[in-house]
């Protein structure tokens, strides 16, 4: 089995595991519990928070512990939107589900929200940002790295233009593709609210991480027990979480990926009619390709069939019939035929010869069979 | 309190000198739905669930309600003959705060029995209109008609009746092989059969990599669904992708569809006859798509070598999904990982197909070597 749907989750590293198992097993106490073993716990809290806040260059009390990237996100832009005071949120049109669908709900409040088109190659630009902010704008949420595409999105040269036209607005990204992959400084950038998820960076599910920075106040979307700031209450999730502090404090070669993804690209291209859908400065992770107008279906299910494991646009989209909105707002060519390739580290040179391999005896099949002639 | 469940078959009494093959049938069918919870056994017309001790009678009525052959499931109180004890035990039973009317039905079984019936309804009557002066009689059109059976063993009593699914004990009328697609329509066709008392296998035509994975699993968890009115199936899974695109490749376009029935029409007649199934089962209803009006049923038919049954024939797809909805398979068809084989449907299918035009096409392919083919290639799960 090939495994290149790492942009969908990644396999648990022996570190995370380790971690896991070890506070699950024997440090399973309560945090908040002034006893011995809740003392070892809140310790082992500590010590994850300080992982990620080290991995974002800032202190670690500006990390708070959530349930996943979801989570985070719908915390922050719930969080940092006072509806009763109207104005606009500036979004784009290529968010993640879990930002885009919370933008909608602020709508249903009364709050303006402007959706900012990619560029042709999925890019977006500050001038397009600058042209949609207005005086009354109270939160830009603007994603890192687009889950689809890998696009990279220029967060810091955002805040300057807001500087301009709305300086009181916050500044929220979510980071759970570029986390533990590209530099993330909320800092350096001038971001309030950084969004980042465990089990994208070989952690595990139910962890992720709202980056909040200091002497910013966001109004609870959860009630409970004081935990996390109040933001995120509740006990904490302590074996993910320390598994994520694990996975922040391991390396990753990120030259590798980049030699891989590019060797991948080449082969690709050696096959007729595709249309690479990701841009050329791409986060090397994440490569987008439509063959012609083959559905993204059938594409990934040929590949599973023969051992590989890629996703449609995005896993999140794979259970329900929707298409890449994304792609459509790119204006691409074949929207619905784009197929994802995600890599990590943990992927060998043989493996992406394997798949291309793969590739070339399938796509001249499958057009063979629909009638797309060479 | 003793409680005993009697259960009440419709169409079978009007059978003749075979009718105790059914009724034997029902019986072994109730006896393997509720296992070792109750004892079941026939007597006249009517069949009785003993509850053992402990076991939950509401839970065992719900399972009794779910086989087929089944018209009416009454919970029914076990007293003694007395008419004081009878009276205080419809008393408890019964909730009569819920009803403004009723009317009180007496049968003696027992002709030992001092009382007429006449005499006991009236009795009983009273000792009801004296504990509830609320309520009135109407022997015409009452709320609630309060039973009592005056039997051998003692006084039977009851006044609710549940209704069952009706039609036939399952493996009654032998059996048949279903065309499953995973769309709504198809569980609901198998349904109405095994509602006639039919066993059933189902066949699934699945075109890797053009349908998924998880078009295959939500297949098979249609077939559990519909196994709990089958009493179990066997699902025969026939790969189609190289058969569907020769004759992508090789005939007219507009005749695609038809000629697509037509091979899953000859396969499942022969997977039919290798299982010992009787006749083929689809989900189509008249005019709904192209390959299911008048012609195209009439040249897919031509190529079947034993009855082919559409029970939803005359069905609206709102009454379809009624019943989808009623059966529990609805939400599992609507999930949305659809066989994508609208790749290999034609933008203009042929609505009105001619059966020596199709003959013509289908020489274009060698028909024989893709069917044998497909049925060796047939995988088979028990669900």
């Amino acid at each position: 089995m090939i495994y290149l749907d790492n942009s969908a989750t990644t396999r648990p590293s022996k570190k995370a595991m380790d971690a896991f198992l070890l506070t699950a097993e024997t440090h399973f106490g309560n945090p908040s519990s002034v006893h011995t073993l809740g003392t070892d716990a809140a310790k082992i809290l500590k010590n994850a928070r300080n992982a990620v806040a080290k991995k974002m260059h800032t202190e670690a009390g500006n990390i708070v512990f959530t349930g996943g990237g979801t989570m985070a996100d719908n915390l922050a832009v719930l969080g940092a939107v006072r509806p009763k005071m109207g104005g606009t949120v500036v979004t784009t049109a290529i968010e993640h589900p879990a930002v885009m669908n919370t933008c909608a709900a602020l709508e249903k409040k009364g709050i303006t929200v402007k959706y900012v088109k990619p560029e042709k190659d999925g890019n977006i630009t500050p001038e397009a940002i600058s042209e949609a902010l207005t005086e009354d704008t109270q939160l830009v949420s603007v994603m890192h790295v687009n889950n689809e595409t890998g696009a990279i999105l220029p967060i810091e040269k955002i805040k300057a233009v807001m500087a301009g036209v709305c300086p009181k607005a916050l500044l929220h990204s979510d980071c759970v593709q570029s986390f533990g992959k590209l530099p993330v400084l909320p800092e350096t950038w001038g971001a309030d609210l950084i969004s980042c998820s465990a089990h994208k960076i070989h952690g595990l599910r139910g962890a992720g991480a709202l980056y909040v920075r200091k002497g910013i106040t966001l109004a609870p979307v959860i009630y409970g027990g004081g935990q996390e700031r109040d933001i995120c209450p509740g006990t904490e999730n302590l074996p993910a979480i320390a598994a994520f502090g694990a996975a922040c404090e391991e390396e990753r070669n990120m030259e590798k990926v980049k030699v891989l993804s590019e060797m991948l690209l080449r082969g690709i291209l050696e096959i007729p009619h595709v249309y690479v859908n990701s841009p050329e400065d791409r986060l090397p992770h994440i490569l987008n390709v439509s063959f012609s107008a083959v559905p993204s279906e059938v594409v990934t299910n040929a590949l599973s069939n023969a051992g590989i494991c890629i996703s449609g646009g995005s896993a999140c989209a794979g259970a329900r019939k929707e298409k890449s909105y994304v792609l459509r707002s790119m204006g691409v060519p074949y929207p619905d035929s784009g197929v994802r390739f995600s890599l990590s580290d943990e992927n060998t040179e043989e493996e992406i010869c394997e798949t291309i391999k793969a590739l070339k005896a399938t796509i001249p099949m499958l057009y063979m069979a629909l009638g797309i002639r060479s | 309190m003793k409680e005993i469940i009697l259960i009440k078959y419709g169409e079978i009494i009007l059978k003749g000198l075979n009718r105790h093959i059914f009724e034997d049938k029902l019986v072994r069918n109730i006896r393997h739905k509720v296992g070792e919870d109750a004892k079941v056994y026939k007597s006249r017309a009517t069949l009785y669930a003993e509850p053992k001790e402990g076991v939950n009678v509401d839970e065992l009525v719900q399972k009794i309600r779910e086989v087929f052959g089944v018209v009416y499931v009454i919970r029914t109180a076990v007293c003694d003959k007395d008419l004081a004890v009878i009276g205080k035990t419809i008393l408890s039973y019964v909730n009569f705060s819920a009803y403004k009317t009723f009317k009180v039905e007496t049968k003696r079984a027992d002709k030992s029995y001092p009382m007429q019936s006449p005499q006991i309804s009236a009795e009983i009557g009273g000792m009801i209109l004296e504990a509830h002066p609320r309520l009135t009689v109407d022997v015409h059109n009452p709320c609630v008609t309060v039973s009592v059976e005056i039997r051998e063993g003692g006084a039977y009593v009851y006044a609710e009746k549940q209704k069952g699914p009706g039609g036939m004990p399952t493996g009654s009328a032998g059996k048949v092989m279903l065309l499953l697609s995973g769309g709504i329509d198809s569980p609901v066709a198998g349904y109405m059969m095994a509602r006639r008392g039919t066993n059933m296998d189902a066949v699934h035509f699945f075109s890797p990599p053009f349908t998924s994975e998880k078009a295959k699993e939500k297949v098979l968890d249609l077939a559990k669904i519909l196994a709990r009115y089958t009493g179990g199936m066997r699902v025969h899974i026939v790969p189609f992708t190289e058969q569907q695109l020769q004759m992508k490749a090789k005939c007219p376009q507009e005749h695609l569809t038809i000629l697509m029935r037509r091979m899953m029409m000859q396969i499942a007649c022969r997977i039919a006859e290798q299982s010992g199934a009787g006749a083929v089962v689809t989900g189509e209803s008249l005019g709904q798509v192209a390959s299911q009006t008048l012609e195209a049923i009439g040249v897919t038919d031509a190529c079947a070598t034993m009855p082919c049954f559409r029970p939803l024939i005359g069905m609206d797809k709102e009454d379809i999904i009624a019943l989808a909805r009623k059966i529990d398979s609805y939400e599992t068809s609507i999930l949305p990982y659809e066989d994508c084989c609208t790749i290999f449907v034609p933008k203009h299918p042929t609505t009105k197909p001619r059966l020596d035009k199709i003959l013509e096409s289908e020489k274009l392919i060698d028909t024989e070597a893709l069917i044998q083919k497909a049925i060796e290639e047939t995988v088979h799960i028990d669900v």
